[in-house]
């Protein structure tokens, strides 16, 4: 077994990475992860800490 | 009993779920448990089960705070008095967050608003204006009625889980727009990674050109003003690390770990509660 040590900025850059081998805009890419960064920065605010049920950024 | 694994995460709460039931009145196209339910002949979880598994984890963890969190292989807020068991942990361990998933349809309406207005945090599946197309029996209206009296009860701890497929994504534009109109703050849009398909069900985005239009559509949510977030799918069918409960008390473990889908580890991951797809081919 391979071991995937995933935490929430891995998360991010692993989902780049996948994106980017399927050829997509890197300006598209790197604007929708940030979107998501932001909401989830401001999630875990409203929600006094992390949300990880179903392994979001 | 055999682990998958047995590392935790170092930082932030621990996640204990509980698989409430195999219950669902609905049936959906991409449902990735059901197939695995029938095989198991999953049965609803005991307030006895309950209070077992979580005693275990807190006397494991006893500084931490513990995300309860009510998950099913059908819909949790069926086995009622599975939620109320879990409630009722927090009334004396007040370290905690209780969270649930649900359908939010009719059948559940009234329960999803009761533990609203207790602050549960909560996660409504909805796949947009054409819901019904794959959640097959969950009307869009009836689903977005639920959604619009939440959003009046606790717009900043509910999450509309949207999962997103070559079907639903024609429709993602009008979709979203309808939840800003409904007060919805946060949408989960996804699995966008590792953007295989479940096997056997196919049917999640794969090819470059829809991961493009639903990129455009997560930049869009948050033009009009909605939070949006990405849902990551793991090897592991639940998705979700910590601890899970199992039917009889005991603790299964599942952290962030890519495991091969080979029918030992398949078989494996069965017996601790796990379901494991094929996402990496």
């Amino acid at each position: 077994m391979i071991e995937q040590k995933v935490g929430e900025g891995d998360n991010a850059l692993q989902l780049k990475a996948t994106l980017v081998r399927m050829n997509l805009p890197i300006g598209l890419i790197d604007a929708a992860i940030a979107s998501a960064e932001r909401s989830y920065v401001e999630l875990k605010k409203d929600l006094s800490g992390r949300y990880y049920s179903g392994c979001c950024i | 009993m055999l682990y998958l694994n047995f590392s935790m995460p170092k930082m932030g709460n621990i996640q204990v779920s509980f698989n409430l039931t195999g219950r669902c009145n609905l049936s959906c196209t991409y449902c990735a448990a059901r197939k695995e339910v029938e095989d198991l002949d999953y049965e609803d979880l005991s307030p006895e089960a309950i209070i077992k598994g979580y005693s275990k984890v807190r006397e494991k963890h006893p500084e931490a705070t513990l995300d309860l969190t009510c998950m099913g292989r059908g819909e949790p807020l069926l086995n009622w008095l599975g939620v109320l068991a879990i409630g009722g942990i927090r009334e004396k361990d007040t370290n905690t967050r209780l969270l649930a998933i649900t359908n939010g349809t009719f059948q559940v309406r009234n329960k999803v608003l009761e533990l609203a207005k207790k602050e549960w945090i909560l996660a409504v599946s909805y796949d947009g204006v054409m819901n019904e197309l794959e959640r097959k029996g969950a009307g869009h209206k009836v689903v977005e009625e639920t959604i619009r009296e939440l959003m009046k009860i606790s717009p900043t701890k509910t999450i509309i889980k949207m999962t997103i497929t070559p079907q639903s994504l024609p429709f993602l534009k009008e979709s979203l727009i309808k939840l800003h109109d409904l007060g919805t703050k946060y949408v989960m849009l996804g699995p966008i990674s590792p953007l295989g398909k479940y096997e056997g069900n196919h049917g999640l985005i794969e090819d470059s050109s829809k991961m493009s239009s639903l990129l455009e559509n997560i930049v869009f949510a948050e033009e009009i003003g909605l939070k949006p977030l990405l849902s990551i799918q793991r090897a592991c069918g639940l998705a979700t690390s910590g601890y899970y409960v199992m039917p009889d008390g005991n603790l299964s473990i599942c952290y962030l770990k890519q495991i091969e889908p080979t029918q030992e580890n398949r078989i494996k991951a069965q017996e601790q509660g796990c379901l494991l797809y094929n996402l990496f081919k």
